[in-house]
């Protein structure tokens, strides 16, 4: 709390609710340690989602049995829907071959903004250098099917909207100048609106944790009002919304990529 | 540098993931659930097939059963007729014979009256036989006569009564 309070009164940085790595910095002396832990605060509860994911998805797949319990149940639901959304836009094979991605990414992303809301824990996607980061893996497989969908040339020639008569080819390098914008702010576009998103979403409650703890301050007394609490609902629909939205722009962004036939399949 | 090394650091937590959830979700329970859905389409067709061939059974059945309602339906007609049949024979037999009885009947008595008439008549010579005996050896006087005769015709009647 009172690093959120001091994060308040240092308005350079968003007021953000204190997490386990806050707590034992502030505790711990200066020192390259301390350095790293600060630098490093997303990456490692990255880790620890990627830890807390894969464990549950192992767990529930540990004994798969076709009646299932209660977990691999749950698992089977998420798994299932994220199929359906998936094979509904990208058809059946394309989906296949793209679930692992688009679901992986879904769950990555929708972990990384509920934890925000576990105590001890922070959002890595509040931060710019994880949505970018995973903004970047779209990027990169979106490229790849462009290149295998459409050879590495024909993605050149298609870059450059295809030109077929001399002012096409004369519009070409300004037309592949744009196209390669296009395909750049894609990405970004993705990553600055999760970050933008699960940022303010993390300030609007770490401020009203930091009121709720300041409302009995006056009495010098531990104690405070979960002002922060009718919020929490709200962070949660935004996180799920959030990482619907991130999966699906990207999955739209590959069945652009996916040969033409195939779109008209759809 | 240090924001590249971030993002590479990132791009691998979310690699791990891929890798982690490819082995687990995306590979042995998406696969269950494949298995599981071809497991219900293959029953959902075995039993629409048991359904068809108890269709199939029931209509059989059915037209078994109208068989032998029908098979049933005219074997009693048929014994209804032969009933109808014997008992019209019976009937015409009965008739015939209470026919003979009777012509028999008719025969039998026209043949006692014919007899009983020629005892009357020989009963009836004799009287008159006896009668002209007794007239012959008691004629007396008129009165005498009439009382004779008058008794002889009271006899001739009692006769014919006794016969009658």
């Amino acid at each position: 709390m009172t690093e959120a309070h001091g994060a308040v009164a240092a308005p350079a940085h968003p007021p953000e609710i204190p997490n386990l790595i806050t707590l034992i910095t502030h505790w711990m002396p200066e020192g390259p340690a301390k350095h790293f832990l600060h630098t490093w605060e997303n990456a490692l509860f990255a880790f620890v989602i990627v830890g807390i994911v894969g464990g549950l998805m192992a767990l529930a797949a540990r004994r798969v049995a076709m009646r299932p319990g209660r977990g691999q149940m749950l698992a089977e639901i998420v798994i299932e829907g994220l199929e359906e959304l998936v094979c509904g836009v990208l058809g059946k094979e394309h989906g296949r071959r793209f679930l692992p991605f688009l679901g992986t990414l879904f769950l990555f992303i929708l972990a990384m903004n509920l934890a925000g809301l576990v105590p001890g824990l922070k959002s890595p996607t509040s931060r710019f250098e994880m949505t970018f980061s995973l903004a970047l893996c779209v990027f990169f497989c979106v490229q790849w099917t462009a290149i295998k969908s459409y050879g590495f040339f024909g993605y050149l020639y298609h870059l450059m909207n295809e030109p077929k008569d001399p002012v096409g080819w004369a519009l070409a390098p300004l037309m592949f100048f744009i196209e390669t914008v296009g395909e750049i702010v894609k990405p970004v576009s993705l990553a600055l609106r999760l970050f933008g998103n699960i940022m303010g979403e993390d300030t609007l409650l770490g401020v009203f944790v930091v009121l709720g703890a300041m409302t009995f301050a006056w009495s010098k007394l531990p104690i405070g009002i979960p002002l922060h609490l009718p919020f929490v609902l709200l962070a949660i629909i935004f996180s799920i919304v959030q990482a619907l939205v991130f999966t699906s722009l990207s999955m739209i962004y590959i069945y652009t990529k996916l040969p033409h036939e195939q779109h008209a399949g759809h | 540098m240090e924001i590249l090394a971030q993002f590479v650091v990132n791009i691998l937590a979310f690699v791990l993931l891929l890798l982690i959830l490819k082995k687990f979700a995306w590979g042995s329970l998406l696969k269950l659930i494949d298995d599981r859905r071809a497991k219900i389409t293959s029953e959902f067709e075995s039993i629409e097939r048991t359904r068809a061939e108890l269709e199939k059974l029931k209509t059989d059945y059915q037209k078994h059963l109208d068989r032998i309602e029908e098979e049933a339906r005219a074997k009693i007609q048929q014994a209804v007729d032969e009933g109808r049949r014997v008992g019209a024979e019976v009937e015409e037999s009965a008739r015939a014979h209470a026919r003979e009885v009777l012509e028999k009947s008719k025969e039998a008595i026209a043949l006692e009256v014919a007899k009983a008439r020629l005892e009357l008549k020989d009963q009836v010579v004799d009287l008159a036989i006896q009668a002209t005996h007794k007239v012959l050896q008691q004629h007396l006087d008129e009165e005498t006569d009439r009382r004779m005769i008058e008794a002889f015709i009271k006899e001739i009647n009692a006769v014919e009564k006794g016969n009658g």
